[in-house]
């Protein structure tokens, strides 16, 4: 073996070595990575971090490893005397083979030749320092400990310090490369008559004043597109940029929810649901304290009573006060009379609870006995536009009346004992009947003085009538004449002649009478002005029986004529002729009878006008036009919610899985179903919005593993609690007859038969 | 395996151990004898005792003996010790042995093969909760069984045999508290009902249940005791309704049958109603389904409904042919709902009518829902044999009577309808739906699968499960593997199978012919142990002989047990540990 070749062969040995060591470096470094990610998994940190992180680690492995083992720097002398000392067969001479032979002594070249001898004899057990085994082991330890960390623990959560809303992003994958809320703050600004001071509110989730400004100011932490806040799923409003800000402000009137969206990388990212509560500005409540609803008072009550009456409102009131209606007198004669009696203690009516008082004088509300108070307390409270208003139920207070007389009719007594104020025209003619028949068996006298009370029986009952026309004294009796009468004028003799020497022979048209009649003539002298007076078209003048209008003209001639014809019979009966008086009596019973008829209204019966029948189609017994008729209906009523109801079973059979693994179609139900949710919980967001949230989460996949069953129960139990309550329907039953059994109720018929 | 007085349980297949065992043993052998060290016999010899011993750990072998008893007492938990006192005081050679999970007794050993309890014991008596069905039935020799305490909990269950949707039902059960306590049942919606009891002891109760949908849930009880809380699952299976066919016969529309025919149209159901005009006229209406003419009822026509609702005069005008195919129809399934029209019509002497007899009260006053009802009733009782559906006190207010395969159903209360005017749909459909549903025709299927065990059922048991089937041998499967079954000896048509379920949760099965599936619910063992234990009491109970046996021989019964594992490990350390100390000596 020459000496180049030994030097080739120390070369490549050296080459070896250090290929080893950098093996070595490698497996060391790796293994410093995996320690390090196994750290920094467990205090999860981002990827970036752990990069960096790593990078370092190496860096300082490998440089530890080079300034160790020289391995930039290692020359061959520094190998050779590493041979030299590992192996004494070397004889200490190694580093001959480095010098140049010619400058060698013989000595020196003698011992070279030795050297490389002894070189050929050892090369193949030369051993070169290592630790690669030790260093896989390393390697193998810190690998083995970094994939059993992450496979058995779960990385610490991160704890956000921050004291601003922290609003999840919905979607935590997309976070990692879309835009998030950075920042939102939510101030509301509660309507001024509340006296709420404007706050923030420390949670998405808003529970404002009815009529509260909601002010969302939103920050990303990158710059998007579009920013919007959806309200109830309904409206959207967009967020403005104010001063590195969006925000925008809105009035709250009704419950429901929002959601925030904004776009970014063209993509449209959605929030979460936060629901929207409303307190609403509730109607004042008031109690009166101290009355009962029902209150009798009798003559030796006191008649000044205390009302005491509590009100109370979420916000202020502002005005209260007592609602009086007095009621006088019964039946048609009831009138009211309505008072409002502002509270006396305190005067002013403000606040949120006042214990308002007032003092019901009977006697100054003019109240009688035999009257009646009702009343009721109204409050109104100070929201605006228009306050809430309530009030009570209507409270009464009656003061007895005791000389109020009591009617019995008691149906088996035989006399009437009601007072006998007048008689009616049928009972004079009756008693006048009657006076005629005991005539011979009377006295003169006895027969004179009855017929003369009968005559003033006669002219009460004319009395009372003529006060219907307006004649309510005897000086208006007798004026009044029967418009018949009026024909009185013309001769007798013309009344009952023929004439045909005339214009009007066969009466083919009305006779024109003279203007000039009597009775016209008459009045025309009583009042010559008459028509001069304008006003007279248009007044009434009710002091005169000629102008009364309690009755409409024809039914005023009849009375007239009745009263004529009563003041005729009464005549009669004072003159002891009630033989003669009596035709009028009749008289004035058939005009009385004909105007209390007059006086009827009747009401058109209407209905369901048939049409004429047939006479020849009665009863034929022809049915050739009547045919058989159908009706088809296909009424079933769907079950509502349907996806909702095919979620249930999906989640009912998630729960039973060891894999929970929602499949594409699973999420697909789940969004159709949140759909349904999603109008339901407008309704009522207090109740559906959590499962709606939840829900929304779910189909993320915003949730991990371990929360997931959670998660499903919840839905679930929103889900049927949304379900409604229907009508059970029968269902058809099934059976299995086994040929046993059908020959068993065979038998069973038999038996019974025998 | 059983060898005489000795057998093995491997754990591996056992050529699989003989042949690697041989394989070992002949290696370690060379190799030792290859060894140039000293004791080269003791070595071979430590080898062999090497390989005996983990052949002993792998193969598990079991020793019988032979000893002299007349008879075993077994004890099962919660026996009571003074009827084992008692027993052995009346019979002092008689062997105690325990189950694992009883309490020691004496010298009681512990039963450590179910197979012994088969073959060669001679077993007298059984004390405590008694042993399952499974191993019941495996005895044949007749036992006496003298039951324990019953245990705290829920000690008889008896749920619906099906869960209907939209209607409230209920469950009854017997739960023997230890003081205070609360049962709830809860819904995949929440609480549904629950009830408390202040004392101890025995209570029965009733939960209700009102399932909203369909489908395969799991409902949960949970039992509030003492501070303590337990939550066991038992499974509800809402089946979907069927539709069924309904045909309407009247002389002339009544608010009644009209109010009626929507409510069950409303609800999908198929209906004809075919109201008269005039003579050989009539209205036809149909709902949810084709239009049939009915000129006058043939058995074609009447096989197509489930439920024929008639009013009695149009079944008294029916001619004799047609009376003739409705009684058949009806012996064959059908069901018969009449409509009185008139207190004078209602004789009992009339055609398919029930026996009647008048009485005085024409109104009644009925519980619906959460308020009470005033209905007018016809003033008349029935005198059949009847399954009632509403009833106040004694009266049975409408029902059903059965005839041949079908039923005669009848409903004495007027003016329903009354209900659905108020608004009242859910009061209306309690009224009617349960009687529509129990009077209509059953629906006969081709198959039945039954199970033998009742609820709960854990995993890693025996289920036993009988198919009814009417035509061809029936191939049931579960989870896509067929369970083999084998027809009864002495009944025709009637299967046996066995499986286990191995893990808890719903298990189907189903037959291949048609649609035919059961759903049986596999309950955690930790849940329902109260319940296990009393219906395993009453099933030792059924079988137990009742009168104590007179003869009490002596007999020679064979005992086995397994050597212990413990002897082999030892062996194997000897061994092991001279064969390293060996090249040191």
């Amino acid at each position: 073996m020459s000496t180049t070749e030994a030097l080739n062969r120390i070369s490549n040995l050296k080459n070896r070595y250090l290929a080893l060591r950098w093996i070595e470096l490698f497996l060391l470094s790796g293994a410093a990575v995996f320690f390090v990610w196994a750290f920094l998994y467990l205090m999860n940190v981002s990827f970036l971090t752990k990069l960096v992180v790593s990078v370092v680690a190496i860096a300082i492995v490998v440089t530890t490893g080079i300034v160790r083992y020289r391995l930039l720097q290692l020359s061959n002398k520094e190998f050779i005397q590493h041979l030299n000392s590992t192996y004494p067969q070397l004889e200490e001479s190694a580093d001959l083979l480095l010098s140049d032979i010619d400058l060698l002594t013989g000595l020196q070249r003698l011992q070279l030749q030795k050297t490389v001898q002894h070189f050929d004899h050892i090369y193949p057990e030369i051993k070169l320092p290592h630790f690669l085994p030790q260093s896989l082991g390393i390697f193998s330890l810190c690998t083995i400990a970094y994939f059993g960390l992450i496979s058995f623990t779960s990385p610490a959560v991160k704890k956000t310090g921050e004291t601003q809303i922290n609003i999840a992003p919905a979607i935590d994958h997309q976070a990692k490369t879309n835009a998030t809320i950075s920042f939102l703050s939510i101030s509301i600004v509660p309507p001024s008559y509340t006296q709420i001071k404007p706050f923030t509110s420390s949670t998405p989730d808003l529970k404002v004043p009815e009529g509260s400004e909601v002010l969302w100011s939103v920050d990303f932490s990158s710059p998007v597109t579009r920013p919007k806040i959806f309200i109830s799923g309904k409206d959207s409003i967009d967020l403005r940029l104010l001063s590195d800000q969006y925000s925008t402000s809105i009035k709250i009137n009704e419950s429901g929810f929002y959601q925030i969206q904004w776009t970014d990388n063209q993509k449209p990212v959605r929030s979460d649901y936060y629901k929207i509560e409303i307190i609403k500005d509730l109607a004042p409540k008031v109690v009166v304290d101290n009355l009962n609803q029902f209150t009798r008072l009798s003559l030796a009550d006191q008649r000044k009573l205390i009302l005491q009456s509590t009100l109370t409102d979420d916000y202020g009131l502002t005005n209260a006060s007592v609602i009086a209606t007095i009621s006088k007198g019964s039946g048609e004669s009831v009138k009211f009379r309505e008072e409002r009696l502002p509270f006396e203690q305190p005067v002013s009516i403000s606040g949120k609870k006042v214990n308002a008082s007032v003092k019901l004088d009977l006697n100054k509300l003019g109240m009688e006995p035999g009257d009646e108070l009702y009343f009721y307390v109204e409050a109104l409270d100070n929201k605006t536009p228009l306050p809430n208003r309530s009030r009570t139920e209507t409270f009464f207070i009656a003061l007895k009346d005791t000389t109020q007389q009591v009617a019995v009719e008691d149906e088996g007594l035989g006399v009437d004992l009601m007072p006998e104020y007048f008689r009616s025209q049928r009972q004079i003619i009756i008693d006048t009947e009657k006076l005629l028949k005991d005539r011979k068996k009377k006295p003169v006298q006895e027969f004179n003085s009855t017929s003369n009370e009968l005559g003033y029986d006669q002219k009460v009952l004319r009395l009372r009538y003529g006060q219907f026309l307006g004649e309510e004294f005897e000086g208006e009796i007798g004026k009044a004449t029967i418009v018949e009468e009026d024909d009185d004028h013309e001769s007798t003799i013309e009344k009952f002649s023929h004439v045909h020497d005339k214009e009007n022979e066969h009466n083919l048209v009305a006779d024109k009478k003279p203007v000039t009649t009597g009775h016209s003539h008459e009045g025309e002298q009583k009042d010559p002005n008459t028509k001069d007076n304008p006003l007279e078209a248009f007044a009434h003048n009710h002091d005169d029986g000629e102008q009364a209008t309690f009755f409409v003209q024809s039914v005023r001639a009849k009375l007239k004529a009745a009263l004529t014809v009563m003041w005729d019979a009464e005549l009669y009966l004072r003159l002891f002729q009630p033989e003669k008086s009596l035709p009028y009596q009749y008289t004035a019973l058939k005009l009385l009878k004909e105007i209390s008829n007059d006086s009827r209204i009747y009401v058109h019966r209407t209905g369901f006008d048939p049409p004429p029948l047939k006479e020849e189609k009665r009863l034929s017994a022809d049915l050739s036009e009547i045919y058989t008729s159908t009706a088809t209906t296909k009424q079933e009523i769907k079950d509502r919610f349907p996806e909702i109801r095919k979620a249930l079973q999906q989640i009912e059979f998630l729960l039973t899985q060891s894999n929970r693994m929602l499949s594409s179609e699973s999420k697909e139900q789940f969004h159709r179903a949140g759909q349904e949710l999603a109008a339901v919980a407008l309704e009522q967001p207090g109740q559906f919005l959590d499962g709606l949230s939840l829900l929304k989460k779910i189909t993320d996949e915003a949730i991990n593993q371990q929360e997931l069953p959670v998660a499903l129960r919840s839905i679930q139990t929103t889900f049927w609690k949304v379900l409604p309550q229907q009508p059970t329907s029968p269902k058809k039953n099934e059976l299995m007859m086994h040929p046993l059994d059908a020959q068993f109720l065979n038998n069973l018929e038999q038996l019974q038969h025998d | 395996m059983i060898d005489s007085g000795f057998s093995l349980h491997p754990i591996f297949p056992l050529w699989a151990i003989i042949t690697v065992a041989i394989g070992l043993l002949v290696f370690m052998v060379w190799k030792e004898w290859q060894r140039k060290i000293r004791y080269r016999y003791a070595r071979v010899a430590a080898v062999v005792l090497i390989i005996i011993s983990i052949l002993g750990l792998l193969l598990q072998p079991v020793v019988e003996r032979e000893r002299q008893s007349n008879g075993v007492v077994l004890l099962t938990p919660h026996y009571k010790q003074s009827i084992v006192d008692s027993l052995l005081n009346a019979n002092p050679t008689l062997t105690l042995l325990r189950t694992v999970d009883a309490a020691p007794y004496g010298y009681a050993a512990v039963l450590e093969y179910l197979d012994d309890l088969y073959q060669n014991m001679n077993l007298h008596f059984i004390v405590g909760d008694g042993l399952p069905q499974y191993v019941l039935n495996e005895i044949e020799k007749p036992f006496q069984f003298y039951k324990g305490e019953l245990p705290n909990g829920i000690v008889t269950w008896l749920p619906p045999s099906n869960f209907k949707r939209n209607r409230k039902q209920e469950i009854h059960g017997t739960f023997r508290s230890n003081g205070k306590s609360k049962i709830k049942l809860i819904s995949p919606g929440g609480v549904e009902d629950s009830v408390s009891f202040s004392q101890q002891g025995s209570h029965d109760f009733t939960l209700s249940l009102t399932p909203k949908q369909s489908g395969l849930f799991l409902y949960s009880l949970v039992i509030e005791e003492e501070g303590k809380t337990q939550t066991q699952h038992f499974p509800v299976e809402v089946v979907k309704e069927k539709k069924l066919n309904e045909l309407f016969v009247q002389n002339y529309p009544t608010a009644e049958t009209r109010y009626l025919k929507n409510f069950l149209s409303e609800q999908g159901h198929a209906i004809v109603v075919r109201s008269k005009i005039s003579k050989d006229k009539f209205h036809y209406e149909y709902a949810n389904r084709q239009s049939v003419r009915i000129d006058r009822l043939s058995p074609e026509i009447l096989d197509e409904f489930d439920l024929f609702f008639i009013d009695q005069e149009s079944l008294e005008t029916l001619s004799n042919n047609e009376k003739a195919v409705l009684e058949e129809s009806v012996k064959q399934g059908l069901g018969l709902l009449t409509f009185y029209n008139s207190k004078e019509k209602m004789k009992s002497s009339a055609f398919l009518s029930l026996s009647i007899k008048q009485i005085s009260g024409d109104t009644v006053r009925l519980n619906l829902g959460s308020s009470a009802y005033t209905f007018l009733t016809w003033p008349v009782t029935v005198m059949d044999v009847v399954e009632p559906i509403t009833q106040v006190n004694d009266r049975v207010l409408s029902g059903y009577v059965n005839k041949g395969a079908g039923r005669i159903a009848f409903q004495l209360l007027q003016e329903t309808y009354r209900l659905v005017l108020e608004g009242k749909k859910m009061e209306y459909a309690s009224l009617w739906s349960p009687l529509v549903e129990r009077a209509a025709r059953t629906q006969n299927q081709p198959f039945k699968i039954e199970m033998e065990q009742p609820f709960p059922v854990y995993p890693d048991e025996p289920l036993n499960i009988n198919v009814i089937a009417a035509a061809a041998t029936p191939q049931l499967t579960t989870n896509g593997e067929l369970i083999p079954l084998r027809e009864d000896v002495v009944i025709d048509d009637y299967w046996h199978g066995a499986t286990w379920a191995a893990e808890t949760g719903w298990h189907t099965f189903s037959i291949e012919q048609d649609s035919t599936y059961k759903n049986i619910y596999v309950n955690n063992p930790d849940e329902w142990k109260s319940l296990r234990i009393a219906l395993q009491q009453k099933a030792n109970e059924a079988v137990s002989r009742k009168t104590a046996r007179g003869n009490h021989d002596l007999q020679w019964i064979k005992e086995r047990k397994p050597i212990s594992l413990l002897v082999f490990y030892l062996i194997f350390l000897i061994a092991a540990g001279f064969l390293w100390l060996a090249p040191k000596l």
